[in-house]
C-alpha cells in the first residue's frame, strides 16, 4: 500500500469575496508515493507545487474547495488528529528565517516537542539524539541571529525531526541558500531518506544536484501532473518539451544532445554503426556523465583533434596549461589613477570596510567600472558581496578610502528583498513613485491633478496612457508600454505588491529601478529563487538592456547565470577581489567553483563553461 | 557561576528581597555596605558591557538628583545658608545622597540578577503558571531583533534615495571642491539642492494654500516656514520607513504562525524542556534566608536601619551599629559572594 494516495484529487482556491474560484489551482491529480520515496516536485512559478504541498498538512491547508481525497496511510487526511498530523508530517518553508519563531537554537527545537506535551525528560533526550545526529553541537546554545541562512534552515529541519516524522514536506527549502550551503542541505536530506527512511516530497527549481538520487520527479504544469516517473526515464520523455526541459540536469542534456548525433549521423567522427550510448541508462550525476563520455572517448579525441587543427592550437598545451585561457589582465597602467577614464562611472579606490571594529570585512579594493559593462560578482556566504554593493551604490560610508561617481550618475540598487522596495498599494502606483523621483516628468506639465487621473486609469488604459509614454529613458530606449510587455508584468499593475510571486516581485523592483532613468544598475542576487524559465528571461532583459548603453552590477551564487550572460566577473575572497576577469575564462580554469557543465566535460574541452559552448564546439 | 546549582526560584526570591532592602533601608551603615557587598558581587560576577552603558546615564542622573533635591526641597531643620537668603538643608542633601545610592544599588542588583539567572530560567518559573505570556515573551525577543535589523536596511536604502549621488570621477585636481559622496555634509547639501525637484510632497502643499481660508492662514504661515517643512518631511521618511518594516515583518509573520501550526502549537498543554532540580544547595541557601531575613525584619520593627530625615536627622556617624540586626544583614548579602569566590579557587 501506498503511504500517500492522491485520487483525482482537485482544488480551487476561495476568492477574496468568499466566493470559489472557477479557476482550479490542482487538477485531477493522480499520484502514489510509497514508504521511504525521495519525490521531486517541479514547475514553473505557480504552477500548484506548494498548493500540494500544503494540502498534504492537515494544519496548513489553504481554504478553497476540495474534489476527491487524499489518503494517508490508508486515512483520509482529514481524518488525521491533530497529534499525528503534527507530527507525522514536517513542512519545511522557503524562508529560513520567518519561521523561526524562538531566539535560541536549543528552545528552537524543542519548541515542537514542548508544544505536544511531552514530559521535560523525553524532550531532553529527543533533543540530545537530534543533536548527535547532526553535529550541531557548537551551536545549540546560540542565538539565531548569529546563525548563517544554511545553520538556520537545518535548525529548522531539526524541529521537525525531533518529532519523528514519517513524511519531510520541503517547499522549495535551498531556494534562500548559496550553493555550498544548499549541498550541505541536501547531503542531510538525502541522508535521512536513506538512514531513516523517511519519505520527502521537495519541490525545488535548481535541479542539478538532487536528480542524482531521487525515486521519482513529479513535473507539474498549470495544476496538472504533465510527467511523473522515474528520474532516468523522466529524462528521456521531458527531453523535447519546451518548459520541462530546463529543469533537467546539464549532463542529461549533453548526454542527449550526443546520443542524437550518433543516430543523425551515421559518418562523420561518429562513424560506428550503432549508438555505443543507447545502451547506457540516462545519466543523471557528472560521475554518470562522464562514465557516458569515457565510453566515446576515441571518437571525442577525434572532433577535438578537428577542432585544434581548425583554430592552429598546440594541443599538446592543451591539458597542461590552462592559462592560456586567460583574457588579457588589467594592465598596471590602467590601475594607476592618471589613465584616462572618461568611460568609468564609479571608481573605488582603497576602500576599507568593517561592521565592527578590528573586523575588516573589506581590505583595500580598488575597482573601476565602465559604462556598458555587464558585470557579476560571486564569491562564498558572507564574504562581503552584499557590503561590497552597498559601499558601491554609497549607502555605506567606507571607513578609509573613497568612491567617486561619474557627474550626474544616477544609481538604481535592487535589494536582495524584493519587499523592501514596495510602500504603496498598488504596483502602478509604485511605478508613479519611481518615475516622479527620476524627475522624468517634467514640473508644469504634471500635478497632484494628473497623478490621481494616472491612478484611476485601469490596468491597461495606464500602460497605454500618453502620458507615462511619451517619457524617454536615456539609457534603455524603450517606453514604459513596451518596458512593461518586456517585463511581462502587464497583468500585475493592478495588484497589490505583496500578492505577486517571488519572481513577479523581482521584475517589478527591477523595472522600478529602471524607471528612475537610471544609468547604472546594481542588483543584489537577482537570480536567487527564480524557476529557471523566469531566471532564462531576466538574463534576456538585461542583456538587452546592456545592449542599450545601461552598466550591470549584480551579485549571484548561480554560476550558470553568470557564466552564460556575464561579461566581466569579480571573485570576492579574503577581504578582497581576488579575480577580475571573463567568467568564462574563471570557470575554466577553476576545477571546483565551476558550472555543472564545466565539470562534465572539462577533460575534453576545459574552456567549455556553458551547454551553448559545447553545443557549438561538439556540434551537438 | 557555572559549579553551583541553584534553582531560578530560589534567585528569584533572593534578588526580589534584595530590591526590597534598597528601598527600606536608610541607614548609611547599612546602604553604604549594601553597596559595598553588591559591588564586590558585581565585581566577581564581570561588568557586562550593558552596566558599563547604564552607568554612564546614571552618573549624570545621580548628581541631578543630588543637586536638584537640596534646590527644590527647603524642609529640615539644619539650614545651611551658601548666600544671604539663599539657603540649603542638610536634611535634603543627605536624602538626595541616600536615594541616589538607593537607586544606584537597585540598578547593580538587577544587573547581578542578570548575570544570575537568565531569561529562559526566569521564564521557566513563570512558564507554569503563565504560559501564553511566557511564549509571547520569547517570541518577542525574536520578533524585536529581527524588526530592528529589517527597519535599518529599510533605512539604508532610504539614505539612497534621499542623498543623490551627483560627483564628478574626471576632476581629480581639485580633489577639495569636488563632491564627495563620503563627505556627510556635502552629501546633506547635495539633497539640499535637489530640494527644488519634484515631489509629491510638494503637490499636497501647494494645493493646501491654495484653497484660501483666513483662519487658517496663520497655520499656512508655520507649514511654509522651512524648518517645518523640513520636520514634516523627515516625519514622513520616517514614516514611510515604518510603514515599509512594519508591512514586510507582518508578511513574514505570517509564516512564522504557520509555522507554529504545522509543529503542533496549540495542539496540547505546553510543557518546557528545561528542569531544575531543588538539590542540598537550595535547602541552605533558603535556610540562611529565611533565617537571617527574619532577624532583620525583626531588627526593622524596632527601628534598626532605618532613621529618620524629616523634620530633623537622627544620626551621627559615631553610633555604630554593632549589633545582631546588622550582622545578619551582612550575612543575608554573602551566600553569593562566597560561592563566587569559592568558584573561583575550584578552577584553580
Amino acid at each position: 500500500m501506498a503511504l500517500i494516495e492522491f485520487d483525482n484529487f482537485s482544488f480551487s482556491y476561495l476568492n477574496s469575496d468568499g466566493t470559489h474560484s472557477q479557476e482550479k489551482s490542482l487538477k485531477d491529480i493522480n499520484l502514489e508515493i510509497n514508504y521511504g520515496d525521495f519525490v521531486l516536485l517541479c514547475g514553473p512559478s505557480g504552477c500548484g507545487k506548494t498548493t500540494l504541498l500544503t494540502n498534504l498538512k492537515k494544519e496548513l491547508m489553504p481554504n478553497g474547495k476540495r474534489e476527491g481525497s487524499i489518503k494517508y496511510n490508508g486515512v483520509d487526511i482529514f481524518n488525521l488528529d491533530d497529534l499525528s498530523s503534527a507530527c507525522d508530517i514536517g513542512y519545511l518553508f522557503q524562508n529560513p528565517d520567518s519561521q523561526i519563531v524562538t531566539d535560541t537554537v536549543i528552545q528552537e527545537i524543542a519548541f515542537p516537542l514542548e508544544n505536544i506535551g511531552l514530559p521535560t525528560e523525553e524532550i531532553r533526550n529527543r533533543i540530545s539524539e537530534i543533536v548527535a545526529f547532526f553535529g550541531i553541537n557548537d551551536i545549540l546554545h546560540k542565538n539565531v541571529n548569529e546563525l548563517s541562512g544554511g545553520q538556520k534552515q537545518l535548525v529548522n529541519l531539526c524541529s521537525l525531526l525531533v518529532l519523528r516524522p514519517k513524511v519531510l514536506l520541503l517547499d522549495e527549502p535551498m531556494s534562500q541558500l548559496d550553493p555550498i550551503a544548499s549541498y550541505e542541505f541536501l547531503s542531510i536530506v538525502r541522508r535521512l531518506n536513506e538512514e531513516l527512511s523517511i519519505t520527502v516530497i521537495m519541490s525545488e527549481h535548481k535541479a542539478d544536484s538532487i536528480f542524482p538520487f531521487i525515486d521519482k520527479a513529479i513535473f507539474l504544469k498549470d495544476g496538472q501532473i504533465e510527467f511523473d516517473n522515474n528520474a532516468h526515464d523522466i529524462c528521456q520523455e521531458v527531453i523535447s518539451d519546451d518548459v520541462f526541459e530546463n529543469y533537467l540536469p546539464a549532463v542529461t542534456k549533453i548526454y542527449n544532445g550526443l546520443s542524437n548525433k550518433y543516430n543523425s549521423s551515421p559518418n562523420g567522427p561518429f562513424s560506428n554503426n550503432e549508438n555505443p550510448l543507447s545502451k547506457l541508462n540516462t545519466p543523471l550525476s557528472i560521475r554518470e556523465g562522464r562514465r557516458c563520455l569515457n565510453i566515446i572517448h576515441d571518437d571525442l579525441i577525434k572532433i577535438n583533434e578537428g577542432r585544434l587543427k581548425n583554430t592552429n592550437s598546440d594541443s599538446d598545451n592543451l591539458f597542461i596549461t590552462n592559462k592560456k585561457y586567460h583574457s588579457n589582465r588589467i594592465s598596471l597602467k590602467d590601475k594607476l589613477p592618471f589613465s584616462n577614464g572618461k568611460n568609468d562611472l564609479v571608481k573605488m579606490n582603497g576602500i576599507y570596510f568593517a561592521y565592527e571594529k578590528n573586523n575588516l570585512i573589506l581590505k583595500n579594493i580598488d575597482f573601476k567600472l565602465s559604462k556598458g559593462e555587464f558585470v557579476s560578482l560571486v564569491g562564498g556566504n558572507g564574504v562581503g558581496k552584499s557590503t561590497f554593493l552597498q559601499l558601491l551604490v554609497g549607502i555605506l560610508k567606507p571607513i578609509k578610502g573613497k568612491v567617486k561617481y561619474n557627474k550626474n550618475l544616477k544609481i538604481a540598487y535592487v535589494h536582495q528583498n524584493p519587499m523592501i522596495h514596495f510602500s504603496k498599494d498598488t504596483v502602478k502606483e509604485e511605478f508613479l513613485e519611481s518615475i516622479i523621483s527620476s524627475n522624468s516628468f517634467s514640473a508644469d506639465e504634471f500635478n497632484k491633478e494628473n497623478y490621481d487621473d494616472l491612478l484611476k486609469l485601469d490596468g491597461e488604459n495606464f500602460i497605454q496612457s500618453k502620458m507615462l509614454n511619451d517619457i524617454k529613458f536615456k539609457n534603455i530606449g524603450y517606453g514604459f508600454k513596451e518596458l512593461i510587455d518586456f517585463f511581462g508584468i502587464g497583468d500585475l499593475v493592478e495588484k497589490h505588491p505583496y500578492d505577486c510571486s517571488g519572481g513577479e516581485q523581482q521584475k517589478i523592483v527591477i523595472l522600478k529601478a529602471l524607471l528612475q532613468n537610471t544609468d547604472l544598475l546594481v542588483l543584489d542576487e537577482p537570480t536567487k529563487g527564480l524557476d529557471p524559465i523566469s531566471s532564462k528571461n531576466l538574463a534576456e532583459i538585461l542583456n538587452s538592456l546592456i545592449d542599450n548603453g545601461l552598466t550591470i552590477l549584480m551579485t549571484s551564487h548561480d554560476l550558470d547565470f553568470v557564466a552564460n550572460n556575464c561579461r566581466r566577473c569579480l571573485m570576492l575572497f579574503d577581504k578582497d577581489l581576488q579575480i577580475d576577469d571573463d567568467p568564462k575564462v574563471i570557470f575554466a580554469e577553476n576545477n571546483f567553483y565551476t558550472t555543472f557543465v564545466n565539470r562534465m566535460v572539462k577533460d575534453y574541452i576545459p574552456e567549455a563553461v556553458t551547454l551553448d559552448d559545447v553545443k557549438a564546439i561538439w556540434n551537438i | 557561576m557555572e559549579l553551583t546549582a541553584i534553582h531560578p526560584g530560589v534567585y528569584l526570591l533572593y534578588y526580589f528581597i534584595m530590591v526590597l532592602f534598597a528601598f527600606i533601608f536608610s541607614d548609611p551603615y547599612f546602604v553604604i555596605s549594601f553597596l559595598i557587598l553588591i559591588l564586590v558581587l558585581i565585581s566577581l560576577q564581570g561588568v557586562s558591557s550593558e552596566l558599563k552603558n547604564i552607568m554612564k546615564f546614571f552618573i549624570p542622573l545621580s548628581l541631578l538628583i543630588i543637586i536638584l533635591n537640596p534646590l527644590l526641597n527647603r524642609t529640615g531643620a539644619h539650614k545651611i545658608y551658601l548666600m544671604q537668603n539663599f539657603f540649603v538643608t542638610y536634611e535634603a542633601i543627605a536624602y538626595g545622597v541616600l536615594m541616589s545610592l538607593a537607586l544606584l544599588i537597585v540598578i547593580l542588583v538587577f544587573s547581578s540578577y542578570n548575570r544570575s539567572v537568565s531569561y529562559q530560567e526566569m521564564l521557566y518559573i513563570f512558564s507554569k503558571k503563565l504560559p501564553i505570556i511566557s511564549m509571547i515573551i520569547v517570541m518577542a525577543l525574536r520578533f524585536i531583533p529581527l524588526i530592528n535589523s529589517r527597519a535599518i536596511e529599510v533605512q539604508k536604502l532610504n539614505n539612497l534615495k534621499t542623498n543623490g549621488i551627483e560627483s564628478n570621477l574626471n576632476d581629480d585636481a581639485d580633489n577639495d571642491n569636488n563632491v564627495n559622496i563620503n563627505d556627510g555634509d556635502n552629501a546633506n547639501d547635495n539633497a539640499n539642492d535637489n530640494d527644488n525637484k519634484l515631489d509629491l510632497e510638494e503637490y499636497d502643499s501647494n494645493i493646501s494654500s491654495m484653497d484660501f481660508n483666513p483662519d487658517s492662514r496663520v497655520l499656512n504661515k508655520i507649514k511654509s516656514s522651512k524648518r517645518f517643512q523640513k520636520i514634516a518631511k523627515e516625519a514622513k521618511v520616517l514614516g514611510k520607513i515604518m510603514g515599509i518594516t512594519v508591512s514586510w515583518s507582518l508578511e513574514e509573520s505570517m509564516f512564522t504562525a504557520k509555522s507554529m501550526k504545522a509543529r503542533g502549537y496549540n495542539s496540547n498543554e505546553r510543557t518546557s524542556y528545561l528542569s531544575f532540580k531543588f538539590g542540598l544547595a537550595d535547602i541552605i541557601f533558603l535556610a540562611i534566608i529565611f533565617i537571617t531575613v527574619s532577624i532583620v525584619v525583626f531588627g526593622l520593627i524596632q527601628g534598626y536601619g532605618i532613621i529618620n530625615i524629616y523634620p530633623s536627622i537622627d544620626f551621627s556617624f559615631s553610633d555604630l551599629p554593632l549589633n545582631i540586626y546588622y550582622l545578619a544583614f551582612i550575612v543575608f548579602l554573602l551566600p553569593l559572594i562566597y560561592l563566587e569566590i569559592r568558584e573561583r579557587m575550584l578552577w584553580h
